[in-house]
């Protein structure tokens, strides 16, 4: 007789259905084929024929099994249940080292069944993960590419800016041709110098005029880089020398887009506005860029270079304009190498700068150089970043820890059973590790999300902005930082889950002994946490108040509804002062006529223009006292079309603006602003007194001062303001004018009729930095504005994490406690106090670690001094504010696990277990 | 005889109506509605298991094993609220459609 359950189950294969499913399937077929065998035996057939015949009468096992699994739904297995059968029916390897390997996979898929048991709590803790990693990522990525990489040239290390310094105290200036001959001539340890400077040209070819910012720099300048051309050849070491016919290498860019990457650029001859054309000699590389410190302005994109012609010998020395990079012989070391130059600029200010004594030629590296300004903060962020994750595996080894305490009994019992101590911690440790890599790999997605995003909003001058991405070497760092916060966040749960004492955790479980070691460790956890808390919080308080009162500074005029543009008049066709002052003025006439508009000026440079007008000396009188020896001044000074002030809204202080009558017919006049106005004649008016222009031995040319202004913010935000004197362009007219249009209708409406008087006038030439006056201010303050968006980000997300963790402890202290707090109710206490005392426990955790913050705050206090402004690092009223700030969310958090406390019934609690 | 359409369209509702008068288990089931229709309709075993472990995961029925002296114990059937409701149900949407096809085969051209 045969065993129909056999053969049922030796054909039919339900690997999806749970063993006792399976097992009731079986059972029923059997059943079924005995009937229908027994029928058949009725019916005549023998009793092997009947078997035979019920053997065939299911004819597709296959079928049969997937119509019953598919049918059988709700009682499938879950996937992770066959893998992991499937693992454990593998035949177990050889002891040892492999049994350890072997079980990895065993204890990874016991790891996610864990994470998936608990969906909340292992979202919350990927969704904290991938929130600071990502952050580290991104910040990482900046300081990586701006601060880490060395400059894409050949021995970076070895290259540097040389610059003037009047005095230890003052701020560096550019170097005058002299000045850089000096060094060619003197200097040992140096490979060479090579002259930087900048201007405008407009190009005629390829298109419509457009105005190219041109790089005009000594023939040296690439050898010394060490570049290789794209196409071509770069300048003959001759090519400075005046005289020399003038050669041109474009930028890579320029080649591409405007002679369409053409293959016989080279020996062509392109034409500009200005003199003869000029023959290319060769393509830049492309991508190339020339990094140079951002105080030296020189602008990070130059679209053609030309040879700057000049007799270094026959200059004035005084005339500062002249970029210097330098670069070391080999073995060179920098602190020698300023040695040399101290020794030069000593032996050099004998004979030349009697009256400027403390003349020194400070030289720095390139890279340090260029990211000076944005290093620190850049490591403020990424501290802060630091901070967000520490913060996070902190909570999740609270979280981790809580969920140990439920599962006490769980490792005992195995500990009895003889499972290693290690295998435990290895559990513990893998679920941490798994959640971190996660959660590492969602933070990489975000923060390359966000650096993208965020590229868009960089201020556009920020140094080195091209190697901001994630990279090997930012992929590489964030997996690590993944793993050491898997590792922090899981250790010490692991470390708690091994060392449980058997037989007390087999009889107390979760409430004993063991419960409140775990307690006192959270609250340590919790304290910490708060306290890296409020050190965000106050950082982020800091640098937002800094950012507000940088937008509270006084411009001096106001940048409103105000289109900005430069005109520059090639000197070919516009040969004198007369005939550029008569187009500038003519087209300053014809914009005033135009609808919408309100009033239209200009001056050589607009605040934060791009360039940077050279400050001549003037000198002044000294009272009325002709034979008193005139006293040398350096201010920054510029020429200005009529109505310049009063297009700016800068208030009059004293005297008058200029007006269409300061020609070169009339009385020679000047403005100057109140900062030198008090400084010259601290006792009397400036209206009436003198000004010359010019430097010695020539005769000096005086103005008169018909007008005082606020000394306007040009240049800096927050640094010194120079003195400031303006001139008529009437009396002595620049090559270029930035015209400021302000307007009653949108401002960039007016842009396209503007261009159309412009080529009207002439026809060759083209607008350039077209910008509204608002927005460039606003650029100015761009990276603060960024860093104030990151900081208080940072914080905040600091912030959220900490209240989980508070809300989390306090919560699993009052279930702890629950026993505790059913006998007061039982013995009289009334709600009140129940709530008063839970909240309170939470309130001295969060004082605990506001106390701890505050010290630590005040002792890191200093790094964060050079991103502020206006707020000390120590300000008491931020500090204060914080931490009360803190003190009641951290009640708030407390409120709910009070209210459930309060609400224990006392028989249930007394129950409870 | 009939075809798999028609005879997959109607299974569910033949073994909800049988199962009404009281449990049986599968092999009877499958027996009774070869016999009650005269041997026109026969549905295979390995249709017609799969058909009532589809109507106990929708609640219609409800199988429950039985002991029964001297032999191997059996999964009873039985109707539960539900099915009852969804039999009623399929046997009006039944009448309806037999009547409606009927008027169309019965009238006339026209």
């Amino acid at each position: 007789m045969r065993d129909w359950e056999d053969f049922v189950r030796g054909h039919l294969e339900l690997p999806q259905l749970l063993p006792e499913r399976e097992q009731r399937i079986v059972r029923e077929l059997a059943a079924m084929l005995e009937d229908a065998a027994a029928d058949a035996r009725r019916a005549g057939l023998s009793p092997d024929e009947a078997e035979t015949r019920m053997t065939s009468l299911i004819g597709d096992w296959t079928s049969l099994a997937s119509d019953i699994q598919r049918a059988d739904r709700p009682h499938r297995r879950p996937r992770l249940q066959t893998l992991q059968d499937r693992i454990d029916a593998r035949p177990t390897g050889r002891a040892g080292r492999w049994t350890m390997l072997s079980r990895i996979p065993q204890d990874l898929l016991f790891a996610l069944r864990m994470m998936r048991k608990r969906p909340f709590f292992t979202a919350a803790a990927i969704l904290t993960l991938a929130l600071a990693i990502g952050a580290n990522t991104a910040i990482f990525s900046a300081v990586h590419g701006i601060l880490l990489e060395p400059f894409p040239y050949p021995h970076p290390d070895r290259l540097g800016v040389v610059y003037t310094q009047w005095s230890p105290t003052s701020d560096v200036f550019w170097m005058s041709e002299q000045e850089v001959q000096d060094l060619r001539d003197q200097s040992q340890l140096f490979q060479g110098f090579a002259s930087l400077l900048y201007g405008s040209a407009t190009l005629l070819e390829g298109g419509d005029p457009m105005r190219l910012t041109v790089g005009m720099v000594s023939a040296n300048l690439f050898s010394l880089l060490e570049l290789q051309p794209a196409v071509g050849g770069f300048f003959s070491p001759d090519a400075d020398v005046p005289g020399t016919p003038v050669q041109a290498i474009l930028s890579h860019e320029l080649w591409r887009t405007r002679f369409g990457g053409d293959p016989d650029i080279v020996d062509r001859e392109i034409r500009f506005d200005s003199d003869t054309p000029v023959r290319v000699a060769g393509v830049l590389p492309e991508g190339f860029r020339l990094h140079v410190p951002k105080r030296t302005n020189f602008p990070a994109r130059i679209d053609l270079w030309y040879p700057y012609q000049v007799d270094y010998r026959s200059g004035q020395r005084g005339n500062r304009n002249i970029t210097t990079l330098a670069k070391l012989k080999p073995g060179a070391t920098w602190s020698q190498a300023q040695a040399e130059l101290d020794r030069i600029a000593a032996s050099l200010r004998e004979e030349f700068y009697p009256s400027d004594s403390e003349v020194t030629f400070p030289a720095f590296p390139l890279h340090s150089d260029t990211v000076r300004e944005i290093r620190p903060t850049l490591l403020i962020l990424l501290a802060a970043s630091g901070l967000v994750l520490l913060i996070a595996c902190v909570n999740i080894a609270n979280f981790l820890l809580a969920r140990g305490a439920t599962r006490v009994k769980e490792f005992a019992i195995r500990t009895a059973l003889g499972a290693g101590r290690g295998r435990l911690m290895s559990q513990s440790l893998i679920e941490s590790l798994v959640l971190a890599i996660i959660g590492g790999a969602a933070g990489i997605l975000l923060a390359w999300a966000g650096v993208r995003v965020l590229s868009a909003y960089l201020p556009s001058k920020l140094p080195r902005l091209d190697a901001i991405q994630i990279d090997a070497v930012v992929l590489g760092a964030s997996t690590a930082v993944s793993l050491v916060a898997g590792f922090f966040s899981g250790v010490v749960p692991a470390l708690r889950s091994a060392r449980s004492d058997v037989n007390r955790s087999l009889k107390e479980g979760a409430r004993g002994q063991t419960g409140s070691l775990r307690v006192r460790l959270r609250s340590i956890l919790v304290v910490s946490e708060i306290a890296l808390s409020l050190m965000l919080l106050i950082g982020g308080i800091l640098i937002v108040r800094s950012f507000l009162n940088l937008q509270q500074i006084q411009l001096g005029y106001d940048p409103s509804d105000t289109l900005t543009f430069t005109v520059g008049l090639p000197s070919k066709r516009y040969p004198d002062d007369e005939a550029r002052y008569r187009f500038f003025r003519t087209l300053q006439e014809r914009i005033q006529g135009m609808a919408g508009v309100q009033s239209v000026s200009g001056n050589v440079l607009l605040p934060f223009g791009r360039f940077l007008w050279i400050p001549s000396f003037t000198f002044y009188h000294p009272g009325d006292d002709p034979s008193a020896e005139p006293q040398v001044i350096s201010a920054l000074a510029r020429p200005a079309l009529p109505g310049y002030f009063h297009t700016l809204r800068t208030p009059i202080a004293e005297g008058r603006d200029f007006e269409a009558r300061d020609t070169s017919d009339s009385e020679r006049v000047a403005i100057i602003d109140e900062t030198l106005a008090s400084r010259l004649w601290p006792d009397s008016s400036a209206i009436g007194k003198r000004l010359a222009r010019g430097s010695l031995p020539k005769e000096p040319a005086y103005a008169t001062i018909i007008g005082v202004v606020p000394n306007l913010c040009l240049t800096t935000l927050t640094g010194g303001r120079p003195g400031q004197v303006y001139w008529p362009a009437g009396q002595g007219s620049p090559g270029s004018i930035s015209y400021a249009v302000r307007s009653r209708v949108p401002p960039q409406s007016l842009l396209k009729p503007i261009q159309a008087e412009v080529a009207a006038l002439d026809p060759n030439l083209a607008l350039d930095e077209i910008a509204l006056l608002k927005d460039t201010v606003s650029e100015v303050m761009a990276p603060q504005r960024m860093t104030s968006v990151l900081m208080v980000a940072f914080a905040l997300i600091g912030l959220t994490i900490a209240l989980v963790g508070v809300y989390a402890v306090i919560s699993y202290t009052v279930n702890l406690r629950t026993y505790e707090i059913g006998l007061r109710f039982a013995l009289g206490a009334r709600p009140w106090d129940v709530y008063k005392n839970v909240v309170g426990h939470g309130m001295r955790l969060a004082a605990l670690g506001i106390l701890l913050g505050l010290a630590g705050t005040a002792a890191l206090a200093g790094t964060l001094r050079s991103l502020l402004f206006g707020v000390s690092a120590t300000d008491p009223s931020s500090y204060a504010a914080v931490s009360l700030a803190l003190l009641a969310t951290a009640s708030l958090a407390c409120l709910l696990p009070a209210r459930r406390a309060a609400r224990v019934d006392p028989l249930a609690a007394l129950h409870h277990e | 005889m009939f075809s798999s359409e028609l005879k997959k369209g109607s299974m569910e509702m033949l073994i909800l109506s049988l199962l009404e008068a009281r449990p049986r288990h599968g092999y009877e089931l499958g027996k009774l509605i070869e016999t009650r229709s005269g041997g026109k309709l026969k549905f295979a075993l390995p249709s017609l298991y799969p058909a009532l472990l589809r109507l106990e995961k929708r609640g219609l029925i409800k199988g429950r094993w039985v002991e029964e002296p001297g032999k191997r114990s059996r999964c009873f059937y039985r109707l539960t609220a539900e099915g009852l409701r969804v039999l009623g149900v399929k046997r009006e949407t039944w009448k309806e459609y037999v009547a409606a096809v009927d008027r169309i085969l019965g009238a006339p051209n026209a």
